[in-house]
Protein backbone atom coordinates (compact mmCIF):
# COMPACT_ATOMS: atom_id res chain seq x y z
CA UNK A 1 0.00 0.00 0.00
CA UNK A 2 2.94 1.85 -0.97
CA UNK A 3 1.41 5.85 -1.64
CA UNK A 4 4.49 6.94 -2.70
CA UNK A 5 7.17 10.12 -1.26
CA UNK A 6 6.40 12.19 1.66
CA UNK A 7 8.90 14.80 3.22
CA UNK A 8 8.94 15.37 6.95
CA UNK A 9 10.48 18.78 7.24
CA UNK A 10 11.51 19.71 10.80
CA UNK A 11 14.32 20.65 13.00
CA UNK A 12 13.46 18.91 16.03
CA UNK A 13 14.76 15.30 15.76
CA UNK A 14 12.25 13.66 18.20
CA UNK A 15 9.52 15.18 15.77
CA UNK A 16 10.89 14.04 12.51
CA UNK A 17 10.99 10.66 14.74
CA UNK A 18 7.43 10.82 15.82
CA UNK A 19 6.09 12.73 12.26
CA UNK A 20 7.96 10.38 10.16
CA UNK A 21 6.66 7.18 11.93
CA UNK A 22 2.52 8.39 11.60
CA UNK A 23 3.41 8.85 8.19
CA UNK A 24 4.94 5.65 7.44
CA UNK A 25 2.12 3.59 9.05
CA UNK A 26 -0.68 5.68 6.64
CA UNK A 27 1.21 3.73 3.78
CA UNK A 28 4.04 6.25 2.62
CA UNK A 29 7.42 5.95 2.06
CA UNK A 30 8.96 8.78 4.34
CA UNK A 31 12.42 11.09 4.05
CA UNK A 32 13.35 12.81 7.00
CA UNK A 33 14.89 16.72 6.78
CA UNK A 34 16.17 19.13 9.87
CA UNK A 35 17.60 22.27 7.79
CA UNK A 36 15.92 24.55 5.24
CA UNK A 37 18.62 24.71 2.77
CA UNK A 38 18.54 20.96 2.55
CA UNK A 39 14.87 20.62 2.14
CA UNK A 40 15.36 23.46 -0.70
CA UNK A 41 17.62 20.77 -2.56
CA UNK A 42 15.69 18.09 -2.08
CA UNK A 43 12.55 19.62 -3.46
CA UNK A 44 14.58 20.02 -6.74
CA UNK A 45 15.52 16.56 -7.02
CA UNK A 46 12.44 14.85 -6.48
CA UNK A 47 8.49 15.48 -5.92
CA UNK A 48 7.03 14.49 -3.13
CA UNK A 49 3.14 13.40 -2.65
CA UNK A 50 2.88 15.05 0.37
CA UNK A 51 4.93 17.55 3.15
CA UNK A 52 4.88 18.08 6.79
CA UNK A 53 6.67 21.17 7.34
CA UNK A 54 7.23 22.96 10.56
CA UNK A 55 7.81 26.90 10.14
CA UNK A 56 10.73 27.56 12.42
CA UNK A 57 13.93 25.92 10.27
CA UNK A 58 17.16 26.86 10.09
CA UNK A 59 18.92 28.21 6.89
CA UNK A 60 15.47 28.81 4.69
CA UNK A 61 12.40 29.22 7.18
CA UNK A 62 9.05 27.09 6.41
CA UNK A 63 6.97 29.43 4.68
CA UNK A 64 9.31 30.42 2.36
CA UNK A 65 9.81 26.96 1.40
CA UNK A 66 5.94 26.81 1.38
CA UNK A 67 5.77 29.83 -0.81
CA UNK A 68 8.31 28.16 -3.30
CA UNK A 69 6.25 24.92 -3.71
CA UNK A 70 2.93 26.80 -4.49
CA UNK A 71 4.92 29.01 -7.28
CA UNK A 72 5.91 25.85 -9.21
CA UNK A 73 3.86 24.11 -11.18
CA UNK A 74 5.13 20.62 -10.68
CA UNK A 75 4.53 20.55 -7.01
CA UNK A 76 0.63 21.02 -7.77
CA UNK A 77 -0.34 17.74 -6.45
CA UNK A 78 1.92 18.17 -3.22
CA UNK A 79 -0.14 18.60 -0.04
CA UNK A 80 1.75 20.44 2.83
CA UNK A 81 0.55 19.77 6.50
CA UNK A 82 2.02 22.88 8.43
CA UNK A 83 2.80 21.87 11.95
CA UNK A 84 4.05 24.85 13.97
CA UNK A 85 3.77 25.33 17.96
CA UNK A 86 3.13 29.20 17.26
CA UNK A 87 -0.79 29.28 16.82
CA UNK A 88 -0.93 32.59 15.77
CA UNK A 89 1.65 32.33 13.03
CA UNK A 90 0.25 29.39 11.79
CA UNK A 91 -3.37 30.92 11.51
CA UNK A 92 -1.50 32.95 8.20
CA UNK A 93 -1.19 30.04 6.24
CA UNK A 94 -4.45 28.44 6.30
CA UNK A 95 -5.21 29.53 3.00
CA UNK A 96 -1.64 28.25 1.62
CA UNK A 97 -1.49 25.01 3.71
CA UNK A 98 -3.96 21.90 2.53
CA UNK A 99 -3.66 21.37 6.11
CA UNK A 100 -2.41 24.04 9.35
CA UNK A 101 -1.63 21.89 12.57
CA UNK A 102 -0.58 23.17 16.18
CA UNK A 103 1.97 21.62 18.19
CA UNK A 104 1.71 19.48 20.23
CA UNK A 105 0.07 17.23 17.42
CA UNK A 106 -1.08 13.96 17.75
CA UNK A 107 0.64 10.73 16.54
CA UNK A 108 -2.68 9.19 15.54
CA UNK A 109 -4.55 12.36 14.03
CA UNK A 110 -0.95 12.87 11.64
CA UNK A 111 -1.53 9.10 10.71
CA UNK A 112 -5.25 9.64 9.81
CA UNK A 113 -5.58 12.58 8.16
CA UNK A 114 -1.86 12.03 6.28
CA UNK A 115 -4.03 8.92 5.22
CA UNK A 116 -6.95 10.81 4.03
CA UNK A 117 -5.74 14.07 2.51
CA UNK A 118 -4.43 11.92 -0.85
CA UNK A 119 -7.75 9.82 -0.59
CA UNK A 120 -9.70 12.72 -0.62
CA UNK A 121 -7.90 13.98 -4.12
CA UNK A 122 -9.02 11.07 -6.28
CA UNK B 1 6.49 82.07 35.14
CA UNK B 2 5.12 85.33 33.62
CA UNK B 3 5.97 85.84 29.68
CA UNK B 4 8.71 87.88 28.54
CA UNK B 5 6.96 90.97 26.55
CA UNK B 6 9.32 93.39 24.19
CA UNK B 7 7.79 96.32 22.46
CA UNK B 8 9.74 97.51 19.13
CA UNK B 9 9.22 100.68 16.92
CA UNK B 10 9.39 100.67 13.06
CA UNK B 11 13.31 100.17 13.09
CA UNK B 12 13.55 97.80 15.29
CA UNK B 13 14.45 99.59 18.37
CA UNK B 14 12.94 98.50 21.92
CA UNK B 15 10.61 101.04 22.92
CA UNK B 16 9.31 99.08 26.27
CA UNK B 17 10.82 96.14 27.63
CA UNK B 18 9.48 94.24 30.56
CA UNK B 19 11.44 92.36 33.67
CA UNK B 20 10.75 88.90 32.27
CA UNK B 21 12.57 90.18 28.90
CA UNK B 22 15.13 92.26 30.43
CA UNK B 23 16.05 88.98 32.16
CA UNK B 24 15.95 86.89 29.64
CA UNK B 25 18.08 89.01 27.22
CA UNK B 26 20.27 89.52 30.27
CA UNK B 27 19.88 93.77 29.79
CA UNK B 28 18.09 96.26 31.99
CA UNK B 29 15.63 98.38 30.26
CA UNK B 30 17.31 101.70 31.03
CA UNK B 31 20.13 100.23 28.63
CA UNK B 32 17.78 98.34 26.32
CA UNK B 33 15.41 101.41 25.21
CA UNK B 34 16.40 102.70 22.33
CA UNK B 35 18.93 100.06 20.88
CA UNK B 36 18.10 97.35 18.35
CA UNK B 37 17.48 93.60 19.69
CA UNK B 38 21.35 92.77 17.80
CA UNK B 39 23.06 95.42 20.04
CA UNK B 40 21.52 94.32 23.48
CA UNK B 41 21.58 90.30 23.28
CA UNK B 42 24.29 88.28 24.28
CA UNK B 43 26.23 86.45 22.35
CA UNK B 44 24.18 83.03 23.33
CA UNK B 45 21.15 84.48 22.22
CA UNK B 46 21.95 86.06 18.92
CA UNK B 47 19.86 83.32 18.13
CA UNK B 48 17.06 84.76 19.27
CA UNK B 49 18.23 88.44 17.62
CA UNK B 50 17.61 86.25 14.53
CA UNK B 51 14.20 85.16 14.71
CA UNK B 52 13.15 88.95 15.73
CA UNK B 53 14.01 89.93 12.85
CA UNK B 54 11.02 88.97 11.45
CA UNK B 55 8.25 91.05 11.07
CA UNK B 56 5.11 88.68 11.89
CA UNK B 57 5.88 84.92 13.06
CA UNK B 58 4.51 82.14 15.58
CA UNK B 59 6.50 79.41 16.34
CA UNK B 60 8.22 77.27 18.81
CA UNK B 61 12.45 78.42 19.47
CA UNK B 62 15.06 76.67 21.39
CA UNK B 63 17.48 78.68 23.30
CA UNK B 64 20.22 77.20 24.99
CA UNK B 65 20.63 78.05 28.59
CA UNK B 66 23.51 76.47 30.99
CA UNK B 67 20.95 76.96 33.86
CA UNK B 68 18.75 74.25 32.79
CA UNK B 69 18.64 70.09 33.21
CA UNK B 70 19.13 69.98 29.72
CA UNK B 71 20.68 72.96 28.99
CA UNK B 72 17.80 74.29 26.60
CA UNK B 73 15.00 76.33 27.27
CA UNK B 74 12.16 76.20 25.48
CA UNK B 75 9.49 79.11 23.93
CA UNK B 76 6.48 79.63 22.18
CA UNK B 77 7.56 82.92 20.46
CA UNK B 78 5.11 85.31 18.69
CA UNK B 79 5.85 88.37 16.89
CA UNK B 80 2.67 90.58 16.03
CA UNK B 81 2.77 94.06 14.06
CA UNK B 82 1.92 97.00 15.84
CA UNK B 83 -0.45 98.79 13.51
CA UNK B 84 -1.25 102.70 13.64
CA UNK B 85 -4.43 104.99 11.83
CA UNK B 86 -6.95 104.37 9.41
CA UNK B 87 -4.23 102.86 6.83
CA UNK B 88 -2.77 101.02 9.06
CA UNK B 89 0.54 102.15 8.86
CA UNK B 90 2.85 99.92 10.55
CA UNK B 91 4.62 101.95 14.04
CA UNK B 92 6.50 99.15 15.66
CA UNK B 93 6.01 95.18 16.71
CA UNK B 94 5.32 93.54 19.79
CA UNK B 95 6.92 90.08 21.05
CA UNK B 96 6.11 87.89 23.03
CA UNK B 97 8.23 84.99 24.14
CA UNK B 98 6.19 82.56 26.62
CA UNK B 99 8.21 79.70 28.02
CA UNK B 100 7.50 75.97 27.53
CA UNK B 101 10.55 74.22 28.65
CA UNK B 102 8.60 72.03 31.15
CA UNK B 103 6.15 71.03 28.32
CA UNK B 104 8.89 70.33 26.53
CA UNK B 105 10.71 68.18 28.94
CA UNK B 106 7.64 66.20 29.51
CA UNK B 107 6.96 65.72 26.04
CA UNK B 108 10.28 64.15 25.85
CA UNK B 109 9.89 62.00 29.53
CA UNK B 110 6.84 60.58 28.18
CA UNK B 111 7.93 59.59 24.51
CA UNK B 112 11.03 57.80 26.14
CA UNK B 113 8.60 55.97 28.47
CA UNK B 114 6.64 55.05 25.03
CA UNK B 115 9.68 53.41 23.86
CA UNK B 116 10.54 51.76 26.66
CA UNK B 117 6.75 50.45 27.17
CA UNK B 118 6.71 49.36 23.63
CA UNK B 119 10.25 47.43 23.82
CA UNK B 120 8.91 46.05 27.19
CA UNK B 121 5.82 45.05 25.38
CA UNK B 122 8.03 43.45 22.32
CA UNK B 123 9.75 41.49 24.88
CA UNK B 124 6.91 39.95 26.39
CA UNK B 125 5.53 38.99 23.56
CA UNK B 126 9.03 36.55 22.18
CA UNK B 127 8.71 35.36 25.68
CA UNK B 128 5.44 34.48 25.69
CA UNK B 129 6.61 32.86 21.77
CA UNK B 130 9.66 31.36 23.34
CA UNK B 131 7.37 29.91 26.02
CA UNK B 132 5.21 28.09 24.08
CA UNK B 133 7.33 26.95 21.92
CA UNK B 134 10.17 25.54 24.70
CA UNK B 135 7.26 24.01 25.81
CA UNK B 136 5.07 22.38 22.95
CA UNK B 137 7.62 21.08 21.12
CA UNK B 138 8.79 18.39 24.37
CA UNK B 139 5.58 17.74 24.86
CA UNK B 140 4.97 17.06 21.35
CA UNK B 141 7.52 14.64 21.93
CA UNK B 142 6.48 13.12 24.85
CA UNK B 143 2.77 12.80 23.61
CA UNK B 144 4.24 11.47 19.94
CA UNK B 145 6.10 8.58 21.58
CA UNK B 146 3.36 7.59 24.27
CA UNK B 147 0.42 7.27 21.65
CA UNK B 148 2.99 5.13 19.19
CA UNK B 149 3.76 3.09 22.85
CA UNK B 150 0.33 2.82 23.48
CA UNK B 151 -0.43 1.24 19.92
CA UNK B 152 1.88 -1.79 19.66
CA UNK B 153 4.91 -3.23 20.76
CA UNK B 154 7.77 -2.05 18.65
CA UNK B 155 11.48 -3.17 19.01
CA UNK B 156 12.39 0.62 19.62
CA UNK B 157 10.33 0.74 22.25
CA UNK B 158 13.19 1.28 24.52
CA UNK B 159 14.38 3.55 22.79
CA UNK B 160 11.31 6.02 22.90
CA UNK B 161 10.80 5.70 26.54
CA UNK B 162 14.12 7.06 26.21
CA UNK B 163 13.02 10.05 24.66
CA UNK B 164 9.63 10.08 26.21
CA UNK B 165 12.29 10.86 29.69
CA UNK B 166 14.35 13.24 27.37
CA UNK B 167 12.27 15.50 26.75
CA UNK B 168 10.29 15.61 29.85
CA UNK B 169 13.27 16.31 31.77
CA UNK B 170 13.73 19.17 28.95
CA UNK B 171 10.03 20.47 30.20
CA UNK B 172 11.18 20.33 33.58
CA UNK B 173 14.68 22.02 33.08
CA UNK B 174 12.90 24.96 31.21
CA UNK B 175 9.88 25.73 33.92
CA UNK B 176 12.72 25.61 36.55
CA UNK B 177 14.22 28.33 34.26
CA UNK B 178 11.34 30.25 34.90
CA UNK B 179 10.57 29.81 38.17
CA UNK B 180 14.45 30.54 39.06
CA UNK B 181 13.99 33.62 36.74
CA UNK B 182 10.53 34.76 38.74
CA UNK B 183 12.67 34.54 42.43
CA UNK B 184 15.65 35.92 41.10
CA UNK B 185 13.22 39.35 40.47
CA UNK B 186 11.62 39.34 43.10
CA UNK B 187 14.74 39.03 45.47
CA UNK B 188 13.41 35.95 47.33
CA UNK B 189 16.12 33.82 46.39
CA UNK B 190 18.27 32.10 49.02
CA UNK B 191 21.82 30.38 48.59
CA UNK B 192 22.75 27.22 50.81
CA UNK B 193 26.44 27.46 51.30
CA UNK B 194 27.90 23.98 52.01
CA UNK B 195 31.75 23.23 52.06
CA UNK B 196 32.93 21.03 48.37
CA UNK B 197 36.04 20.63 46.70
CA UNK B 198 36.36 21.32 43.06
CA UNK B 199 36.35 18.48 41.78
CA UNK B 200 32.83 17.25 43.16
CA UNK B 201 31.63 20.52 40.81
CA UNK B 202 33.06 18.79 37.76
CA UNK B 203 31.76 15.33 38.36
CA UNK B 204 28.44 15.96 39.64
CA UNK B 205 27.69 17.32 36.49
CA UNK B 206 29.92 15.43 33.95
CA UNK B 207 27.27 13.16 32.57
CA UNK B 208 24.51 15.92 32.47
CA UNK B 209 26.85 17.65 30.31
CA UNK B 210 28.18 15.02 27.93
CA UNK B 211 25.07 14.84 25.82
CA UNK B 212 24.79 17.12 23.25
CA UNK B 213 28.66 17.65 22.78
CA UNK B 214 28.70 13.67 22.44
CA UNK B 215 25.83 13.98 19.56
CA UNK B 216 27.81 17.09 17.85
CA UNK B 217 31.33 15.01 17.84
CA UNK B 218 32.57 18.01 20.36
CA UNK B 219 35.40 16.88 23.18
CA UNK B 220 34.88 19.06 26.37
CA UNK B 221 38.27 19.43 28.86
CA UNK B 222 37.96 20.13 32.37
CA UNK B 223 41.33 21.22 34.22
CA UNK B 224 41.46 22.51 37.53
CA UNK B 225 43.95 24.26 39.42
CA UNK B 226 46.18 22.03 41.54
CA UNK B 227 46.93 25.60 43.83
CA UNK B 228 43.50 25.81 44.51
CA UNK B 229 42.38 24.61 48.26
CA UNK B 230 41.26 21.51 48.17
CA UNK B 231 37.63 22.87 49.72
CA UNK B 232 35.37 25.43 48.94
CA UNK B 233 32.44 27.09 50.60
CA UNK B 234 28.86 27.81 48.44
CA UNK B 235 25.94 26.46 47.19
CA UNK B 236 27.53 23.64 45.13
CA UNK B 237 23.77 23.27 43.51
CA UNK B 238 23.74 26.73 41.85
CA UNK B 239 27.13 26.68 40.84
CA UNK B 240 26.57 23.42 38.85
CA UNK B 241 23.73 25.56 37.55
CA UNK B 242 25.85 27.02 36.37
CA UNK B 243 28.34 25.59 34.80
CA UNK B 244 25.42 23.43 33.51
CA UNK B 245 24.06 26.43 31.71
CA UNK B 246 27.64 27.58 30.24
CA UNK B 247 28.44 24.21 28.93
CA UNK B 248 24.89 24.35 27.56
CA UNK B 249 25.65 27.28 25.42
CA UNK B 250 29.00 27.22 24.33
CA UNK B 251 28.03 23.40 22.89
CA UNK B 252 25.20 24.57 21.53
CA UNK B 253 26.64 27.83 19.64
CA UNK B 254 30.23 25.60 18.68
CA UNK B 255 30.09 23.22 15.40
CA UNK B 256 33.70 22.66 15.21
CA UNK B 257 36.71 22.67 18.05
CA UNK B 258 35.62 21.79 21.53
CA UNK B 259 34.68 23.56 25.05
CA UNK B 260 37.03 23.90 27.39
CA UNK B 261 35.91 24.02 31.42
CA UNK B 262 39.07 25.58 34.06
CA UNK B 263 38.77 25.85 37.72
CA UNK B 264 41.63 28.08 39.02
CA UNK B 265 42.44 30.51 42.09
CA UNK B 266 42.57 34.26 41.92
CA UNK B 267 43.96 37.19 43.22
CA UNK B 268 42.76 37.59 46.89
CA UNK B 269 40.20 35.22 48.20
CA UNK B 270 38.52 34.62 45.01
CA UNK B 271 38.26 31.15 42.35
CA UNK B 272 36.86 31.27 38.96
CA UNK B 273 34.98 29.04 36.60
CA UNK B 274 36.17 29.60 32.95
CA UNK B 275 34.06 28.37 30.10
CA UNK B 276 35.78 28.72 26.69
CA UNK B 277 34.44 27.58 22.98
CA UNK B 278 35.84 28.11 19.64
CA UNK B 279 32.41 28.73 18.25
CA UNK B 280 30.47 31.17 16.79
CA UNK B 281 31.65 33.91 19.39
CA UNK B 282 29.45 37.16 19.93
CA UNK B 283 29.10 40.25 18.24
CA UNK B 284 30.59 43.17 20.22
CA UNK B 285 26.71 45.20 20.52
CA UNK B 286 25.71 41.89 21.60
CA UNK B 287 27.71 41.76 24.45
CA UNK B 288 25.97 44.44 26.02
CA UNK B 289 22.92 42.56 26.71
CA UNK B 290 23.37 38.94 26.46
CA UNK B 291 22.69 38.68 30.28
CA UNK B 292 19.48 40.51 29.90
CA UNK B 293 16.22 37.94 30.40
CA UNK B 294 14.62 36.96 27.56
CA UNK B 295 16.93 38.62 25.41
CA UNK B 296 18.79 36.40 22.59
CA UNK B 297 21.52 38.01 19.98
CA UNK B 298 19.56 35.43 16.80
CA UNK B 299 15.68 36.08 16.95
CA UNK B 300 15.32 35.20 13.39
CA UNK B 301 12.89 32.30 12.11
CA UNK B 302 16.01 30.45 10.77
CA UNK B 303 17.84 30.41 13.35
CA UNK B 304 19.55 27.00 14.42
CA UNK B 305 19.65 27.78 18.36
CA UNK B 306 17.02 27.98 20.39
CA UNK B 307 15.93 28.34 23.88
CA UNK B 308 13.95 31.12 25.86
CA UNK B 309 17.22 33.39 26.25
CA UNK B 310 17.12 33.10 30.32
CA UNK B 311 20.32 31.09 30.95
CA UNK B 312 23.30 33.87 30.83
CA UNK B 313 20.42 36.09 33.18
CA UNK B 314 19.90 33.48 35.41
CA UNK B 315 24.06 32.88 35.80
CA UNK B 316 24.58 36.25 35.88
CA UNK B 317 22.26 36.81 39.03
CA UNK B 318 23.29 33.99 41.05
CA UNK B 319 26.71 35.28 40.50
CA UNK B 320 25.99 38.31 41.75
CA UNK B 321 23.73 36.90 44.80
CA UNK B 322 27.34 34.46 45.94
CA UNK B 323 29.24 37.70 45.85
CA UNK B 324 30.82 37.69 42.35
CA UNK B 325 30.98 38.70 39.13
CA UNK B 326 31.07 37.21 35.11
CA UNK B 327 33.40 38.52 32.82
CA UNK B 328 33.06 38.06 29.05
CA UNK B 329 35.91 37.51 26.23
CA UNK B 330 34.13 37.02 22.86
CA UNK B 331 35.74 37.47 19.45
CA UNK B 332 33.02 36.98 16.42
CA UNK B 333 34.28 33.11 14.38
CA UNK B 334 36.73 32.90 17.01
CA UNK B 335 34.77 31.80 20.30
CA UNK B 336 33.56 33.04 23.55
CA UNK B 337 34.88 32.60 26.96
CA UNK B 338 32.57 33.37 30.13
CA UNK B 339 34.62 33.76 32.98
CA UNK B 340 32.75 33.88 36.87
CA UNK B 341 34.85 35.23 39.57
CA UNK B 342 33.39 34.04 42.97
CA UNK B 343 34.74 34.45 46.79
CA UNK B 344 36.51 31.13 48.47
CA UNK B 345 34.35 32.46 51.40
CA UNK B 346 31.38 33.46 49.90
CA UNK B 347 29.06 36.63 52.08
CA UNK B 348 26.95 35.24 54.87
CA UNK B 349 23.13 34.93 53.73
CA UNK B 350 21.65 35.46 57.05
CA UNK B 351 23.64 38.93 57.56
CA UNK B 352 23.26 40.15 53.67
CA UNK B 353 19.59 39.55 53.10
Amino acid sequence: MNKGLAFVIEDDSDLVTIFSEALRRAGFEVEGIRAGDRAMERLAAVLPRIIVLDLHLPKVSGPDILRYIRSEERFKDTRVIITSADAQLADEFRDIADLVLVKPVSFSQLRDLAGRLLTTDK
Amino acid sequence: MLDAVIVLDSQGRVVDINPTAQKLVGCSINKAIGHTIEEICTLELARLAEYLTAPEMHGEVTLRNDAEPDGLRHYDLRIAPLNYGLRGRQVGRLIVLHDISARKRAEVALSRARDQAVEANRLKGRLLANVSHELRTPLNAVIGYTEMLEENNHPEQQAWLHRIAYNARQMVFFVNDLLDQAALESGQFKLHNVEFSPAELIENTRSLLGVLAEQKGLEITYVIDPFLPGKIVGDIKRLQQILVNLVNNATKFTDQGGVSVRIYGCDGDFWALEVSDTGLGIPPEAQAYVFEAFRQVDTSSTRKNRGAGLGLSIVQQLTTLMGGHVKLDSQVGHGSTFTIVVPLAPPNQEAAS
